[in-house]
């Protein structure tokens, strides 16, 4: 803790009042696996859209002891996750790390880290639009109506006429999910390879939506399933390369476009992960 | 009457009482520990700590009748700030000192299946917790299963509570405190008595 | 060789660096003071008092010129602030009626008690562009505008509601106000939830509503009851005293809208009302409000929602100008990830049908 905490806020920048309002969502949000929990977002120091949710339950339960991860896009050192992690060194003095398996909360936008997570870390996931029927119903009065029922008959059509169309699910990423056998859940913009990595997970999984005000979870050890058909089940869509840096092979891939000639190359998306593993290639020794 | 101080470094406190709430709202029987008590407070057990991280003026409290008293209302009033309630249905947190006169769930808020988070969380003394004997819990959190001994408790209350499953997203979490010992029954996890 | 790319910590040093030199300008002019911004910006510093929901003339002026002159982004600083504050309660009703006027017309009556007060304002400028506003000396003939002390002056709503020829609101609600900073929303939302959201609401999104009710898209038959701006007093009633202290002085621009008649068989034929009510001298988001709150009225009004301005769900999920520039301008982020799981399905979608393009040729050919 030698960074300088800046004065004049309240640990984590959030008021007490805010905080205790905001773990009660959470509490309420793992109770209830996938359902969204309306709750009152406050203004951030940062813009809406830009991870409000997640800064804020990762504020309101981040203590001394914790040592935080930020990510955006799977990297430490995307410059919106170097502003995240700026603000909670500044308000919160907490230590950071860019290693997956040593930090206790990670804080994500769009993926889930290539390395296993285990019990006890919770994963704050950055959530633009938390509801999964919004973009086939924009009403909140409606949408709210069909968790209630569980009628979530009008997916189904969606994913089967992408099917009819296309041949395939044309949802790649915010590729929906039934948590615990009853509510459809939004798992955020995070490709559809992550998918099964929420699924009977060990760590805690917190949803936080700023702009949208809702907070919602996955226990660990709780059921997720990607929505598909007995005859079109779903596909991860793995890439078929292995990281042309670290050479790992099962991961998620960024493609880097290298000159204007067509010539690309496909790096780990999770910069971390390929940093290691090529430390792991070239100077195992290195490697505690 | 003179009013206790409030517990010092209350954000770092709120926090860590918080975090165990949270590991045993997230690991529905496992046993967490709050740390140490506030001894000025009336409440029993570690309660005045779970109601100093989780209470303010937005959350009505409902009382069983050996803790309404004059100064657990003051120290409430004082230190969250949150309304006293005579219906348990109307209050987001009932906290139950004796664990034979825990109200009726059907007295309590179960939320509505649109807010099902419209619902009474149960703040309630046992005389022992363990996971060595007591009621099979399964569900979410939970890998397999296990199970939670709270000692006494008003007869048919597990069986209220089994009964409230098919309703599920409305329900009832339970948060059982023991010493400075807690542990969570959330709704979402099933009981076999 | 390629290599992760690094250095996301110093760009932004570097970008903040710039940004702080371009805000500055060109070095040898003298650089603006806020308290400059609070007395010749005053539109800009009621705009953005207004927006970001807190009345504080320095802050607001310390936020435009923070913000380069951009005043969604002040609104944004603002807002950032008051969020930080200690919430103690809330005023009691501001009356209206008591305001010291500034400024006050009807459109409705050629004279009424009170009088028509034209005030500061740009009505019946010729909007000519004055190239020597930056003359010294130009600027002393204005005189001063002062806020008149005067008798309560009665508003038009209210001399129409004498002959009962319009809806008055009840007096009182159901428990306290609706605090919308406070409770994520809920629809329907109820009109004092609604009201405080089209207050914050961005004035040119409620402008543009407003403008459509007036070509059909949710008509409303409105005229200009009045609007008044002033200034009026604050009071806060502290339980620990058991009296109402005042909190001192705001400004405030209020617009009643004397709508479309209603009536039936069994009900007499009255005025509806929409209203308006802003920080500072803000007639445009005043009326624009008045017209929007009206048009979100028709569910309760028992007229059809037809139109845009009426979809309380529409117009109030999409009014806050913070939210909307913040999740529109968030599409600047990285969104590596997305993309190439989208960029992946099209190649695979694009194989197979060229593949189903080559058989088709074929078989043609065969």
């Amino acid at each position: 803790m030698s960074a300088p905490i800046a004065t004049g806020y309240n640990f984590a920048y959030l008021d007490e009042q805010t905080k205790r309002m905001i773990r009660r969502a959470i509490l309420k949000a793992i109770a209830i696996p996938g359902y969204q929990v309306p709750f009152a977002s406050r203004e951030m120091p940062m813009p809406y859209g830009w991870g409000t949710g997640g800064v804020q339950v990762t504020a309101a339960i981040l203590g001394p002891d914790d040592i935080l991860k930020v990510i955006d896009q799977g990297s430490d050192d995307t410059t919106n996750a170097v502003s995240i992690r700026r603000f909670f060194q500044k308000t919160a003095g907490v230590a950071t790390t860019t290693h997956t398996s040593k930090a206790t909360i990670i804080q994500t936008r769009h993926r889930i880290p290539e390395d296993a997570v285990k019990e006890g870390q919770t994963i704050v996931f950055q959530v633009p639009i938390p509801e999964p029927l919004r973009f086939l119903e924009p009403r909140e009065t409606e949408t709210r109506t069909m968790h209630a029922l569980q009628e979530y008959g009008l997916m189904h059509v969606k994913l089967y006429e992408d099917i009819a169309r296309h041949g395939h699910i044309a949802t790649t990423y915010a590729y929906p999910v039934r948590v615990n056998g009853r509510y459809l859940m939004d798992p955020s913009p995070t490709p559809k390879f992550d998918n099964p990595k929420m699924d009977m997970s060990p760590a805690l999984q917190l949803f936080g939506a700023g702009r949208e005000k809702r907070i919602y979870a996955i226990p660990p050890y709780t059921s997720v399933v990607s929505l598909d058909f007995e005859d079109h089940p779903f596909e991860r869509g793995a890439p078929d390369r292995p990281c042309a840096l670290c050479g790992s092979t099962g991961v998620f891939l960024d493609e880097v476009v290298t000159d204007d000639k067509g010539a690309r190359m496909f790096v780990c998306s999770d910069t971390d992960f390929c940093e290691r593993a090529l430390m792991r290639r070239t100077a195992p020794e290195e490697i505690a | 009457m003179a009013l206790a101080p409030a517990i010092d470094d209350g954000a770092r406190r709120n926090q860590s009482v918080f975090r165990a709430v949270m590991t045993a709202m997230a690991h529905p029987a496992r046993i967490e520990r709050v740390g140490d008590r506030d001894a000025n407070c009336p409440l029993p057990d570690c309660m005045g700590d779970l109601a100093h991280a989780l209470c303010d003026f937005e959350t009505p409290v409902w009382l069983d009748s050996a803790l309404d008293r004059a100064n657990v209302a003051d120290w409430l009033r004082f230190h969250t700030g949150a309304p006293l309630v005579r219906n348990p249905a109307l209050a987001a947190f009932a906290f139950v000192s004796d664990p034979m006169a825990v109200p009726t769930l059907e007295s309590v808020a179960l939320g509505s299946d649109a807010y099902p988070d419209r619902s009474t969380t149960v703040v309630m003394v046992v005389e022992v917790l363990s996971n060595a004997s007591g009621v099979t819990v399964i569900g979410p959190g939970i890998q397999g299963a296990a199970q939670l001994e709270i000692g006494r408790a008003r007869s048919g209350l597990w069986d209220e509570r089994t009964a409230l499953q098919p309703l599920f997203p409305r329900g009832v979490d339970f948060i059982f405190v023991c010493g400075d010992s807690i542990a969570a029954i959330p709704r979402s996890a099933m009981i076999e008595v | 060789m390629y290599v992760a790319v690094k250095g996301g910590e110093r760009a932004i040093d570097a970008a903040h660096r710039l940004l702080a030199r371009a805000r500055r300008g060109d070095r040898s002019l003298p650089p603006v003071e806020s308290a400059q911004i609070v007395e010749q910006l005053t539109l800009a510093v009621d705009r953005v008092m207004v927006e970001g929901s807190l009345y504080d003339r320095e802050l607001a002026a310390t936020a435009i010129k923070q913000a380069r002159g951009d005043l969604i982004e002040a609104i944004f600083l603002v807002r950032a602030y008051r969020t930080t504050l200690a919430r103690f309660g809330y005023s009691d009703p501001v009356e209206t009626r008591e305001m010291k006027l500034a400024r006050r017309i009807s459109a409705t009556f050629k004279d009424l008690p009170g009088g028509q007060v034209l005030g500061p304002t740009f009505d019946y400028t010729h909007r000519l562009i004055d190239f020597d506003t930056d003359e010294p000396g130009s600027d002393d003939a204005s005189p001063d505008h002062a806020y008149k002390e005067r008798a309560a002056t009665p508003r038009v709503a209210e001399l129409l509601a004498d002959e009962g020829l319009i809806e008055r609101p009840s007096d009182s609600i159901d428990g306290p106000p609706a605090d919308i900073t406070r409770e994520a929303p809920t629809f329907p939302a109820r009109r004092d939830a609604r009201l405080q959201t089209l207050a914050r609401a961005d004035e040119g999104y409620l402008l543009s509503l407003g403008y459509s009710t007036q070509r059909g898209y949710g008509r409303s038959h409105p005229f200009v009851g009045e609007i008044r701006f002033g200034e009026v007093d604050i009071e806060f009633f502290a339980e620990e005293v058991g009296f109402a202290v005042p909190l001192g002085r705001i400004r405030l621009t209020e617009c009643e809208m004397v709508n479309q008649f209603k009536g039936s068989g069994t009900a007499p034929p009255q005025f509806t009302t929409g209203y308006g009510l802003a920080f500072g001298q803000s007639e445009r988001k005043a009326i624009a409000m008045a017209l929007v709150d009206r048009a979100l009225r028709a569910q309760e009004l028992g007229e059809e929602c037809v139109a845009p301005a009426q979809d309380q769900e529409f117009v109030l999920s999409h009014a806050d100008n913070v939210q909307a520039t913040g999740f529109v301008e968030h599409l600047k982020l990285p969104h590596y990830v997305d993309f190439q799981s989208e960029l992946s399905l099209v190649r695979l979608l694009r194989a197979e049908f060229d593949a189903a393009q080559t058989t088709l040729a074929r078989e043609a050919a065969e």
